[in-house]
């Protein structure tokens, strides 16, 4: 891979830039396993770490990354399991499913086939709680976000905007338009871990059939 | 314990950050400004995140149903207790059915109320901060309304407190923040750079918990707007297309894809909560290092009289 660079954002955040948005993922999951860092968020192309400056001085927190970077790569990968999502696609769990295939020209057992046969990936998460962004979307399903954003998503919802899928952990205004609802909880506040799925996270959709 | 009378334009239950959930897009929420409620909990024995009500430019009223010590910090504002007027940041005791006015702010933005108690919130997350656009935290994730009873338990004696003359933050509408550069900065054209640190910027009147916008002469870069989604945080500051500066609060989203052009050094960022439309505003460059030693400095300053670092 080619070398991570890394530059002071402000006074308490480093960014760390790389072309290969893969190797980014598992330097963020490696640098959330110390102690050292406030926060680790990833970016669709770069992840931003921010530091105590009580602490580290920016230097010293610019130094210390480069020396996790190192032993992120010479230590064992952080390849995250595969996470099947089963999803019940249209009708009103996804209300948007037949302007989307009708956009598209296609059936939606179509586009039910192209998405859950496709390799997804979790880019980042953000902008609302819970939202993840999931690449990896064949390139003839790209279907603007609605012009007027929903006031209300109910969570588990699963959309489809932009060359990417969307998932709402919780319930939310939102954007994007919607065309199923992930029936496996993507979100439980009681557990050690609350959210299902994270940056980094191979993704495989699976259709349920309606009863 | 205590009923709200009059909830005025925004008031809600903040306690400490929700840290370590940015990467599911979690905001961090707590204080807008967070040096005024560690200084409020001081003064009523209470750790520097124990939760407190957040009241924003008008103030609010509230009627006790039993004898309580609290402390009110933050804006400028008439505070009277059973009708006689009382101090900010002073230890105050208050006797059962007696009414508390925080009044309308005359400077800065934002006031919190302490209590020798511990007031009942929702924790989510790992905090009790109200995140409103999520309604999480606090209570039931709602502003504060007219005519709720807010529960609190664990009340305690205290010994009356003043906050140290020194340590007590001034407010006047007038804002220096110390900033260093964003990722984006050398984006912005020579002149614009220029105008960043000439120019006083006013608070337009698209100003809440998540972020303020600051008009003045337009900013502009120095080719395409287009950028990835990145992390921005609290103290950033973006860029729209429309050229106005935009300042993010607490309740900051956790990423973003406008330009981000600086950010308001950590030592000055409790001061963002205390922007209210037409403050003005003006800037000064930092390096990193420079912005670092400053923080130091600033929580030394505090740390004889706080027992945590708050910011």
């Amino acid at each position: 891979m080619t070398t991570p660079e890394l530059a002071l954002s402000g006074d308490d955040t480093v960014r760390i830039t790389n072309s290969e948005v893969k190797s980014l993922r598992q330097i963020s999951e490696h640098l959330r396993q110390s102690a050292d860092w406030l926060e680790v968020v990833d970016g669709i192309s770069d992840v931003t770490v921010q530091f105590n400056p009580l602490t580290l001085t920016p230097d010293e927190a610019i130094q210390k990354l480069r020396t996790s970077m190192i032993t992120a790569f010479s230590g064992e990968t952080l390849a995250l399991p595969e996470k099947e999502l089963f999803v019940l696609f249209g009708g009103e769990d996804g209300p948007d499913l037949q302007n989307v295939c009708d956009r598209l020209s296609i059936s939606e057992s179509e586009l039910i086939d192209q998405l859950c046969s496709a390799d997804l990936y979790v880019d980042m998460m953000g902008f609302t709680p819970g939202f993840a962004y999931i690449g990896g979307v064949p390139e003839g399903l790209f279907v603007p976000r609605l012009t007027e954003p929903r006031k209300h998503v109910p969570a588990g919802s699963l959309g489809l905007a932009a060359g990417r899928c969307g998932t709402y952990a919780l319930p939310g205004p939102g954007g994007w338009p919607l065309i199923g609802k992930v029936q496996t909880p993507l979100f439980d506040a009681h557990a050690d871990m609350p959210f299902l799925i994270r940056a980094g996270m191979p993704i495989r959709l699976r259709a349920v059939a309606r009863s | 314990m205590l009923t709200v009378l009059k909830a005025g334009l925004q008031t809600t239950i903040q306690a400490g950050p929700r840290h370590g959930f940015r990467h599911f897009g979690v905001p961090a929420s707590g204080p807008a400004d967070a040096v005024s409620m560690a200084l409020a909990n001081r003064l009523v024995g209470q750790a520097a995140d124990h939760p407190v009500i957040e009241t924003t430019l008008t103030g609010a009223s509230f009627r006790f149903r039993c004898d309580m010590q609290i402390a009110v910090t933050g804006a400028l504002a008439d505070v009277t207790l059973g009708g006689r007027h009382v101090e900010l940041h002073k230890t105050h005791f208050v006797e059962m059915d007696e009414e508390l006015v925080i009044g309308p702010a005359k400077a800065g933005c934002r006031n919190y109320l302490a209590l020798s108690a511990t007031l009942n919130a929702d924790e989510f997350l790992g905090s009790r901060s109200t995140y409103l656009p999520g309604k999480f935290g606090g209570r039931d994730g709602l502003a504060v309304q007219d005519g709720d009873a807010l529960a609190a338990h664990d009340l305690k004696d205290v010994p009356d407190e003043e906050t140290p003359p020194e340590l007590k933050p001034f407010f006047n509408d007038r804002f220096m923040l110390q900033v260093s550069p964003g990722p984006d900065f050398n984006r912005l054209d020579a002149a614009s750079r220029k105008r960043l640190f000439e120019d006083e910027f006013a608070a337009s009147q698209r100003a809440s918990r998540m972020g303020v916008e600051l008009t003045g002469r337009k900013l502009h870069l120095d080719g395409e707007a287009q950028k990835e989604t990145s992390a921005v945080f609290p103290g950033s500051i973006q860029l729209p297309p429309e050229g106005n500066p935009y300042v993010l609060l607490a309740d900051a989203q956790t990423t973003g894809g406008y330009p981000h052009i600086l950010q308001v050094i950590r030592s000055d960022r409790f001061q963002l909560g205390q922007i209210r439309p037409g403050a003005k505003i003006r800037f000064v460059m930092r390096r990193p290092e420079e912005a670092a030693e400053r923080f130091r400095s600033r929580w030394e300053a505090y740390s004889d009289w706080l027992d945590q670092p708050f910011i």
